[in-house]
């Protein structure tokens, strides 16, 4: 009863956006923030060493596809590979050929950084 | 209002189980309150079935094509035995105190849990990063694409997936905290199956014990909605525990009915995860030791069937060029002493986790030491069943990359620890004689 209560007090109150915020910090923010600058079922390479913000966007943002590098080698196989629309790189600074920065995330609790860069 | 539907659906889900167990007559009408309680795995096994079948053979996933077949079979059921149906309300049991305390303990409990899976969207990550992963890019491309197991990097079997996909399909939309509503309904009907069970050869207050024990377990409370709901393990330990009281009614009746209906159940635990296989194997091994000491060889057939389901799944995935990277790629062989230390002392300190199993594990242990392996019949098959799987979870830690105590092991014990309480229960009786 009294967990129940403490519950309620955390949760209740909070909006759905909020409850996931609280949840998945700034992987939450990330998604947001990757839908809210891509078209509709694009192709986008996470390129991060951070694994939750990948993994999260791969669930959130489907139908559009993420698929994770974390160096400059897996991010050229990628490119080779498959028809990328989109390039986000998450606290990570790397050379991007071929794609123009089109977005910048910067976190307002942390010092998280993001680039949304898109194929020429 | 999801949620409204969600149960509805829910209910709707145990009909299809509960008229199938009963209109083939695979279980007595005695054994009411066990059909009932086994009714949601069996519903669940069947539509993630249609689904996956409907995908092969290009048919869509509308709801008027999922729910009327359906319909129309729960409806010639029903008129069927129109002559027989009589609805009449239940019998008021005179409780005793004890009864009354406990019943409200469970509810209460039961409460909590269904309170919580709805307090919060899906938590837990391999509810999201899996589970309900697939769900959503099932309903979202309508049908199980080749391609979408390849960019999920699927390898896991399809059930539970199928079951959120299925929610998501009556709703229209993903909704990824309603859906967790079906992890609460694996828990209640769980609960429901242990307590008919026990009651079948118990008292009521015995049987309301440890129930209570179960329900109140924490590491049940959190797979059924606190935090951890959206995971397959619980529906594992569901479908598994299923599959050891139909052998138990099997050994006694030594009837084929309820020997089809473990094939089923064993199809469906494979199905669920990939530690459900060895536990269907482990089953299935105790299956064959019964039908050869009683010479019942006529039923040899009938142990084949639950592995068609598992085989066909296996098949169309080699024929649509999927690759198996789990022991090959992501899990490969390695072995070291720092893993096998850490195997141990990962496990056994989960073992003696008394936040998350209270003093089950303990207790489980300390018995097999007081009373031996083999105490009668029942107590060794359950024993064989719950060593076996446990050593094989050590096997793995021990020699496959990337596994290990920490992240697992808490789920996995979740696959055999109905079977403990159980186990538990029958142990308690025959020493004490309650």
């Amino acid at each position: 009863m009294l967990k129940s209560i403490s519950e309620i007090r955390n949760w209740a109150h909070l909006s759905d956006g909020e409850k996931r915020y609280k949840i998945f910090r700034e992987s939450y923010n990330m998604s947001l923030f990757i839908d809210k600058y891509t078209q509709d079922k694009s192709n986008v390479v996470f390129v991060s060493k951070n694994l939750m913000p990948y993994y999260f966007g791969r669930y959130s943002l489907y139908p559009k596809r993420l698929y994770r590098a974390d160096n400059i080698t897996k991010l050229k196989a990628l490119l080779s590979t498959k028809k990328i629309n989109y390039i986000v790189t998450y606290n990570m600074n790397i050379k991007i050929e071929d794609y123009n920065p089109i977005a910048t995330f910067s976190s307002k609790n942390t010092s998280d950084i993001g680039i949304l860069y898109k194929s020429k | 209002m999801n949620a409204i539907v969600v149960i509805f659906t829910i209910i709707f889900i145990s009909a299809i189980g509960y008229v199938v167990i009963r209109g083939f007559d695979l279980l007595s009408a005695k054994e009411n309150l066990i059909a009932i309680g086994a009714s949601f795995g069996l519903g669940v096994g069947l539509i993630s079935a249609q689904l996956y079948v409907y995908s092969k053979l290009n048919i869509a996933w509308q709801k008027e094509s999922l729910l009327f077949p359906w319909i129309f079979f729960i409806m010639g059921f029903l008129l069927k035995n129109r002559k027989s149906i009589r609805i009449i309300l239940p019998k008021v049991i005179k409780l005793e105190f004890i009864d009354k305390i406990l019943i409200v303990g469970i509810l209460l409990t039961v409460s909590y849990v269904i309170f919580e899976a709805l307090l919060r969207p899906v938590t837990t990550w391999d509810a999201w990063a899996n589970w309900l992963l697939q769900a959503k890019v099932f309903f979202v491309e309508g049908r199980i694409l080749p391609d979408t197991l390849e960019y999920m990097d699927s390898e896991y079997p399809l059930t539970i997936n199928l079951l959120g996909t299925f929610i998501y399909i009556i709703l229209a939309q993903v909704d990824d905290t309603s859906v967790l509503l079906t992890s609460s309904a694996f828990y209640v009907f769980l609960a429901i199956l242990f307590f008919a069970v026990l009651k079948e050869r118990f008292s009521m207050h015995y049987a309301l014990l440890f129930t209570m024990l179960l329900v109140a377990t924490q590491n049940f409370v959190r797979h059924g909605g606190r935090m951890e709901a959206g995971l397959a393990d619980l529906p594992l330990g569901y479908c598994s525990f299923i599959c050891v009281v139909l052998l138990f009614k099997y050994m006694r009746t030594k009837s084929r009915k309820p020997l089809l209906l473990l094939n089923v159940f064993l199809s469906i635990t494979a199905l669920i995860k990939f530690e459900g296989l060895p536990i269907s194997i482990f089953i299935t091994l105790c299956t064959l030791s019964n039908i050869y000491t009683n010479k019942l060889y006529r039923h040899l057939p009938i142990m084949l069937l639950w592995l068609l389901p598992f085989l066909a799944w296996k098949v169309d995935r080699r024929i649509s060029h999927l690759t198996e990277t789990y022991f090959f790629i992501s899990h490969r062989f390695e072995i070291a002493m720092s893993k096998s230390i850490n195997a141990f002392t990962g496990t056994i300190k989960e073992l003696i986790n008394i936040k998350s199993w209270g003093i089950l594990w303990i207790v489980y242990f300390y018995s097999l030491l007081m009373y031996g392996i083999k105490e009668n019949k029942e107590l060794a098959i359950l024993n064989f069943i719950i060593l076996c799987q446990l050593v094989l979870y050590l096997v793995i830690y021990n020699t496959t990359a990337g596994n290990n105590p920490e992240s697992s092991i808490q789920r996995l014990l979740m696959h055999i620890a109905p079977m403990v309480f159980y186990y538990l229960a029958l142990l308690t009786q025959t020493k004490l004689k309650i």
